[in-house]
């Protein structure tokens, strides 16, 4: 991991203040593992203060380059969005841990995000398509149809997708967690997946201890440093602990997490 | 950098230069290895170890705020036990000064942990945390009365002969009485100033942002509140003082040389810029040598003032 000044390539507007930034940044690309994060500096002023935290969205090893999706939510992330092309961004990374890929690899694979939560999920699974998994079984929620299609830009052509909406203009109406319930017996997983929301994550988790079936998280946790040295992203875990959820995840085993 | 220019013996310790990363934001002298070599500093301050493990408070334990930010970390540790074998087994062979931060709940708890530190030869100096504003008891417990300042000093002197720094806290009525009296009850230096207690809503939930509630503003915002106490207490203690708030750049560290104090420490700055604390070495022998001065120690406590 080390610090950075990854040129912008290009920045795509997906629509819904979602943006993808691509950046120059061989040693990132060529380091990274789907499920590890960049921190990323805003401007050069104080306010706002911290680094912005973003799970890399994907990398390209041969050209260098690096992939963030980005929702803008607030100060920093539109800040950090308007940087124009050619100029740089200072980013540090990669971070945390990543996914394990190895996992069950002969049976199918199910992938669950929510939201902006489907960037390392896609990551992943370019990563588990490059290395010959077929099997891929994505489930996809998010709150509106706008929102969807959004998010569909994101999205590689071959790849089997079950959509849920909050208000039912897309796909299953509900919760992306119901939907998966519905479908996990017919699909058969060897592991789960899951990156977004804290109550997704929470009820994919429930899920899948039910079904029995091996599960990894994303977490989000707000950070300070990314480093481990802040100690401010604690998660608890059901042993008692409280681990670093930047250098000790953001990626667990569902059943390891105290949901 | 000229590197004889920048050195000063204080309480007995040799300091390359003048910058410390701050307790609390460097983790144990490990993670910010792989930015650069920690030996480039002169010192750093573990995260506070208390005698028994702690697993801090709940989350969430951090916000940002405006040039700044809130956290309740909670003193998590892993105890003085894995401290001393396994942590300082790993950090004792760096060429820095290692300064511990000592933590507890009773003024037992700090003269366990200052006693046992004495026999450890790596660890060249106790940092005593009588500030932490985010813990039930000990921390800003004791650092908020002259009595109790006195009561754990006095205590924590008669258990080790290594060097103490009193660190203080700004939630105070008077910062210099409490320095006086740390001076007075036997410490070697004081740092000042650990984090001023604060608070952030949030408005659609109607709840506190963090799960403890209040918590340590940090960063530029508290520089001036920061920069104000070092010189305050500058004029009123003969030991040597840290000074600690919001540094992200030289001219930062420079404030805090110029109003009196004798080292630096970089804080939460680190988290946005890891190798801050070398470019505000270096920053501070540019500014030396933009103003002919041969030896840091002419910058220390030079504000010209004309007191009304």
């Amino acid at each position: 991991m080390q610090e950075y000044e990854a040129g912008i390539i290009r920045t795509e507007y997906c629509g819904e203040n979602i943006y993808v930034i691509h950046l120059a940044c061989k040693e990132i690309a060529r380091e990274a593992v789907p499920g590890q994060f960049v921190q990323v500096k805003v401007g050069n002023s104080t306010d706002p203060f911290l680094r912005r935290t973003f799970s890399l969205y994907g990398v390209n090893r041969e050209r260098g380059l690096v992939k963030l999706v980005i929702d803008v939510i607030g100060r920093g992330t539109e800040q950090i969005t308007a940087v124009k092309r050619g100029q740089c961004l200072n980013i540090i990374g990669p971070l945390g841990k990543g996914f394990d890929r190895n996992i069950n690899t002969s049976k199918p694979v199910v992938l669950v995000a929510g939201g902006i939560g489907v960037a390392p999920l896609l990551f992943l699974t370019e990563s588990l398509q490059t290395s010959g998994h077929r099997q891929l079984f994505f489930f996809m929620g998010a709150r509106t149809e706008s929102a969807h299609n959004s998010f569909k830009e994101l999205f590689p052509l071959k790849l089997e997708v079950y959509h849920s909406s909050d208000d039912g203009s897309v796909g299953y109406s509900g919760y992306i967690s119901d939907l998966l319930e519905e479908k996990l017996d017919s699909i058969k997983p060897g592991v789960i997946y899951a990156c977004g929301p804290h109550l997704m994550m929470k009820a994919v988790a429930t899920i899948a201890d039910k079904f029995g079936i091996l599960c990894q998280v994303s977490l989000e946790e707000r950070m300070a440093c990314g480093l481990g040295a802040c100690y401010g992203c604690a998660v608890r875990l059901r042993d008692g602990r409280m681990v670093r959820s930047c250098v000790d995840g953001p990626v667990f085993y569902a059943k390891e997490v105290k949901w | 950098m000229t590197k004889a220019s920048m050195t000063q013996t204080l309480f007995g310790i040799e300091f390359k230069n003048p910058v410390i990363a701050a307790s609390g934001t460097f983790g144990f002298g490990e993670e910010y290895r792989d930015f650069y070599d920690v030996s480039l500093l002169g010192g750093f301050v573990t995260k506070a170890v208390t005698p028994e493990p702690r697993e801090g408070n709940p989350a969430p334990r951090i916000i940002e705020t405006p040039s700044g930010m809130l956290n309740a970390i909670g003193l998590q540790n892993p105890g003085l036990k894995a401290f001393v074998n396994q942590i300082l087994p790993r950090i004792a062979n760096f060429d820095t000064n290692i300064i511990v931060n000592v933590a507890g709940s009773t003024a037992d708890d700090y003269v366990a942990v200052c006693m046992e530190l004495n026999g450890h030869d790596p660890v060249k100096a106790l940092e005593i945390n009588i500030s932490c504003p985010n813990v039930k008891e000990g921390g800003i417990a004791f650092g908020n009365k002259p009595e109790s300042v006195s009561f754990l000093i006095k205590k924590v002197r008669e258990a080790t002969t290594k060097p103490i720094i009193v660190k203080l806290s700004p939630n105070v009525t008077d910062i210099v009485s409490l320095a006086t009296v740390a001076e007075d009850c036997g410490a070697d230096a004081v740092s000042l100033i650990n984090t001023i207690t604060g608070m952030v809503i949030n408005v659609e939930a109607r709840k506190p942002m963090l799960a403890n509630i209040t918590g340590g503003l940090s960063g530029p915002a508290v520089r001036p509140v920061a920069v104000r106490m070092v010189y305050q207490v500058a004029k009123a203690v003969s030991i040597p003082i840290i000074g600690i708030g919001g540094i992200v750049s030289a001219c930062d560290a420079l404030e805090f040389l110029i109003a009196g104090a004798s080292l630096v420490q970089t804080g939460c700055g680190m988290f946005v810029d890891p190798k801050l604390p070398l470019t505000v070495i270096g920053g501070i022998d540019a500014y030396m040598v933009r103003h002919h001065l041969g030896h840091v120690t002419e910058i220390i406590g030079s504000i010209g003032v004309t007191e009304a």
